[in-house]
């Protein structure tokens, strides 16, 4: 029977379907809430640490126009 | 033409030979170094203290306000490099595991407190923390004062120590072997305990020896401190201004104490992050 044929061809593995491929990832991955929730606590404690800091120097340094007259 | 024969030493006197060859070179070399560039500097404090006798010694080293400094000095020193542990270590794991847009930048930021000159960074922070400034003025109506306060000189540690942990940790988790991470999956383990129990025992000996370095930076920080603190005398004085400002008076006996006293501390402090980092590197290994 046909049916019984047509699952068989990708467990030879020539192309890998995108259930495998996430299945994959999964055991050494994050779930995407996780993920981006770590990436928003870093990405806000470097903003907060590093980037106003930096934005400030800036903003402080040209208070007075680019060219000083 | 005969090649010379390598002399042996007599059968009497048995010497084990390294086989690295430049042994006494290499170590002589680096000894000398160190000894110029530490030993002898450091020790000329303790000859200096010296000449001030016990009494004179532990006068101008137990001060109330040479004792504050320290308390502040270390206290300050200690929280930032433990904030750091903490967000070092999360910035280091999203920075080698994700892709996320304004990935660079954020990596390339993490250095900023090396390029930036400690003065600038802690005029930066003081304008940003002040009772008008962008953040100092939304903590303010909470009655929140950071500027001017120890929590202002934590707040500068710790943006002078992130790199340090950051960019120790980095490595190691670029390098760490995803295999591990997927045997503890087939052996059933979820995220939380393979992070735990499988990732964090590798990573501990890299994050004490970030931290270390962290706080090593921060118990000597000058630059970015002195404006932020305000320099209270007993309230927001660090050691290393109380020193400056004892070195200004031409007070080098009274500076030199001080000094010993936080050498002595900072030695204390890491020697004891080493054994730990030790300690890890053995149960990883």
């Amino acid at each position: 029977m046909s049916t019984t044929i047509a699952p068989a061809a990708p467990r030879h593995g020539i192309a890998p379907g995108p259930r495998v491929k996430r299945h994959a990832s999964s055991a050494t991955g994050e779930s995407a809430v996780a993920r981006w929730l770590l990436i928003g606590a870093a990405l806000a404690y470097l903003f907060l640490f590093l980037g106003l800091p930096l934005f400030v120097v800036f903003q402080e340094a040209l208070k007075k126009g680019v060219v000083r007259i | 033409m005969t090649l010379p024969v390598p002399r042996r030493a007599a059968p009497s006197v048995p010497r084990v030979r390294s086989v690295l060859p430049g042994v006494r070179l290499t170590l002589g070399f680096t000894l000398a170094y160190l000894l110029f560039l530490v030993i002898i500097p450091l020790s000329t404090l303790f000859v200096r203290t010296a000449r001030l006798g016990w009494s004179g010694f532990l006068e101008a080293a137990t001060s109330p306000r040479a004792m504050a400094a320290y308390t502040l000095s270390v206290g300050a020193s200690v929280t930032a490099a433990l904030v750091n542990g903490v967000f070092g270590l999360l910035v280091a794991w999203v920075l080698t595991r994700y892709r996320f847009p304004g990935k660079s930048i954020a990596d390339a930021l993490v250095d900023l407190p090396f390029a930036l000159p400690t003065a600038v960074a802690g005029v930066a922070l003081t304008t940003l923390y002040a009772q008008n400034g962008l953040i100092g003025g939304l903590l303010a109506p909470h009655g929140i004062k950071v500027a001017f306060t120890p929590l202002g000189i934590t707040v500068a540690l710790t943006f002078i120590g992130l790199p340090f942990v950051v960019r120790s940790v980095q490595p190691v988790l670029e390098t760490l072997p995803r295999e591990i991470e997927e045997v503890a999956a087939t052996l059933g383990a979820d995220r939380w305990q393979t992070f735990r129990r499988v990732i964090l025992p590798a990573l501990t000996p890299a994050l004490v020896a970030g931290v270390s370095l962290s706080f090593a930076r921060a118990i000597g920080e000058y630059g970015s401190v002195v404006f932020i603190s305000g320099n209270m005398p007993g309230l927001t004085e660090i050691a290393p201004l109380l020193i400056m400002g004892k070195l200004e008076q031409y007070d080098y006996g009274g500076a030199t104490a001080i000094a010993v006293v936080m050498l002595l501390l900072s030695a204390v402090i890491l020697i004891s992050a080493g054994l730990l980092q030790r300690r890890a590197a053995k149960r990883a290994a």
